[in-house]
Formats: structure tokens, sequence, C-alpha cells
């Protein structure tokens, strides 16, 4: 039987000696826990480190592949620029669809009038016609209207002679 | 003796001996976790942000890479017509060569022919306009003059025309604007994808291919040739 020789005095309370137990357990778990989480967090970080090398490694493979078709790339630059470029220009409104209706009137006139002078813009084109007489300023009227081909026609002036027929001025629009 | 204002003997009481290392080895321990826990989760963080920026840098390059493999070459092969069609430089001389051109084949007699440089409301497009007078037997000859030269590059419209006399020789004075534009200077950024051509801009593309070219004289390098003795 061990006698314990300490004076009564230096002798630790039971209590106390609970409440240490209980301290050095928690602390042993609280150390475990820390290098638990000590692990656990290096080791992520190892592997998300790992994984974002990778990533650069083919982040800078594809970099070189791209730039091995840079010539394919400015080329295709250079035909996008281009042709946004062009097609700002050809939706810019201008005479040159006007042509084509002053080559329409010009046809539908043929054997009732004649297309005497024109101007064409970026709105209209004006036409001014000159007709015989009477029969084929309607056959020129009728055949206009029937073409189908125009959105708007004015009579900007009407005029008639004596010598020179019927003067009419249209404007066409489409 | 008192350290602190405590007695010797309350700081070595066996009592507070007995818990004053699990109390300290607890404190020493928490404050460290807290230290690992907010360090290592702000570097986690760093780096699986990083992690995303490059995933989704990566994933931007393979679509860009593909895309680039993907261009049907035949489009890429008209990357001079463009160039034709909008030129670097001025293109008046190209566009009164088509003129004369076109001109000839209408029977047409040039009787002015006037450029003038002008601005444009398009920052980096620059035109210049070019007045023609001219007669011929007919106005369908115009007509036809100016159908043809809607189809040749580089491209130029039509701005005004103004013709008389028709049923004997006519008259004409058309002013054209003729068009050129910078090159790119810069690539866009390696990230950034390829923008392919719209509807709008394949049918522009498939008509200008149809009009008609200037059309240049090629000067072969010649070989050396002895030199003649004029004396001899």
């Amino acid at each position: 039987m061990a006698v314990n020789l300490l004076p009564k005095e230096l002798r630790p309370k039971r209590y106390i000696v609970k409440i240490s137990k209980v301290l050095t357990n928690v602390a042993l778990i609280a150390l475990l826990v820390f290098v638990i989480s000590a692990a656990v967090i290096t080791g992520v970080f190892l592997v998300v480190s790992d994984r974002l090398s990778s990533s650069q490694e083919k982040h800078e493979e594809l970099t070189i592949q791209i730039k091995a078709l840079q010539e394919t790339e400015q080329k295709i630059v250079l035909i996008k620029d281009r042709l946004e470029k062009v097609n700002k220009m050809k939706s810019k409104a201008s005479a040159s669809e006007k042509v084509d209706i002053l080559g329409d009137v010009i046809k539908i006139s043929e054997g009732s009038a004649i297309v005497n002078s024109a101007t064409l813009s970026d709105k209209k084109a004006d036409v001014l016609v000159i007709v015989d007489g009477s029969l084929n300023l309607t056959k020129f009227l009728s055949d206009i209207i029937i073409s189908g081909g125009f959105k708007k026609i004015e009579m900007l002036s009407f005029g008639f002679e004596k010598d020179g027929g019927y003067k009419i001025e249209f404007g066409f629009t489409r | 003796m008192a350290i602190f204002g405590i007695s010797k003997y309350k700081i070595f009481n066996p009592n507070i001996k007995l818990i004053l290392f699990p109390t300290l080895l607890l404190g020493i321990l928490v404050v460290l976790f807290i230290v690992l826990v907010q360090n290592g989760y702000r570097s986690i963080a760093t780096e699986l942000d990083e992690l995303e920026a490059s995933q989704k840098t990566e994933s931007l390059l393979l679509q860009k890479l593909s895309s680039l493999r993907e261009i049907d070459p035949s489009i890429l092969d008209k990357a001079d017509v463009t160039l034709i069609a909008l030129p670097e430089g001025n293109p008046t001389n190209f566009f009164l060569t088509h003129t004369k051109r076109v001109g000839k084949d209408k029977d047409l007699k040039f009787l002015k022919m006037k450029t003038i440089s002008m601005a444009t409301s398009e920052e980096d497009i620059s035109a210049s306009e070019i007045r023609l007078e001219a007669e011929v037997g007919d106005i369908q000859s115009f007509v036809d003059f100016l159908q043809e030269l809607r189809k040749v590059l580089p491209i130029a419209s039509i701005d005004k025309v103004e013709i008389s006399g028709g049923g004997g020789a006519a008259n004409m004075d058309a002013t054209f604007i003729v068009y050129w534009s910078d090159l790119p200077t810069q690539l866009p950024p390696i990230t950034e994808p390829i923008r392919f051509l719209e509807d709008s801009e394949q049918i522009i593309l498939s008509e200008i291919v149809a009009y008609t070219k200037p059309k240049f004289v090629i000067l072969d390098p010649a070989a050396p040739t002895d030199r003649e003795n004029p004396f001899n």
C-alpha cells in the first residue's frame, strides 16, 4: 500500500484533479483536431495548387497553339473589319439603286414615251418624259402603274406644247 | 516574496499547477487553430480564385482554338477580295480605270473628270468624290454604264446623277464616292472569342466576290542582260 507523504495542504483538491483530467483530455482532443485540420488544409492547398499549375501549363500550351494560327486570325479580323465597313457604306442611302428605277422607266416607256432627262438622288428618281399624244400618255401611265415596281409615283410637273407634245416629270420611289 | 503581486505560495499552489499545463496547452492550441484556419482559408480561397480564373481562360482559349480550326479556308481566301473592295489607300485611280473601261464598252465620251476629297460621317472611313461628265447617243447607255459600275471593286456609291437630252445625244453629270480605310492594327485579346461573319456580311462577301476587280499588272523580275558597248 502506497503511502502519500505529502503534507495535506500541498495535496491538490479532488475536484481540481478531475478538472485537470478533463482539461488534459480536451487539450489532447484539440491537439488531434489541430493536427488533422493542418493536414487537411495542407492537403487541400497542395491539391488546388497542383490543379492550378496544371491548368496554367495547359493555358500556355493553348496560347502557343493559338499563336500558331495567328495568320488565320489576322485574315478573319481583316475580313470582318472590311465587311463591317462595306456593310456600313452599302446601307447608306445613295442614288445607286435609283439607276434601276430609271432603267425600268425607260423599258416601260418604249413605244409610248421618250425619257428626256432624269435626276437620280438618294431619295428618289425624277424622270421627265415626253409623250406625243394623249393615247400614248394613257398607255404610258397605265403601263407604269401595272408594272407595280414603284412604291410611290409623284407627278411633279405637267406641260403641253403643240409641237413637242406632253412633258411630264415624275418622281419615282421604290 | 510575491511575483506580480501574487504570493509565491499561490503560484506554486498544487491546485493551480495541476490545471496550468492543460489550460495553457488548450489556449495555445486554440490560438494556433485560429491562425491556421484563417491563413489556410485565405490561401486556399486565393488559389481557388486563381484556379477558377485559369479554368475560365482555359475554356475560352479552347473555344477560340476550336473556332480557329473550324474556319472555312475558302472564306480566308477571300481576304484579298475584301481588301480590294475597301482598300487601305485612296482607290480613285482604280475606280477611274473601271469608268474608262466600262465607258469605252458603252461608247461614252468623257468630257470632264474631277476628284475632290471629302469628309465622311464615319470616323474610320475616308472618302473621295469623283465627278464625271460624259455624253453618249442614248440614255440607256448611261443606265448600263451606271449599273455596271455598281459591280466593280473597289466599291463606290453613286451620289447623284443628272441626265439630259433624251432622243438624241445625251449628257450625264454623275458624282461617285469611293471609300478607303486604315487596316486594323492589332489583334483582339487572345481570350476574346472569334467573331464570325454575320448573315448580312456573308451575303455581301458572296456578292463582292463576283464583282469586277481592277486588273493588276505584275512585272516579273527580269534576268540581268549583258550590257552592249555603245562605242562598238
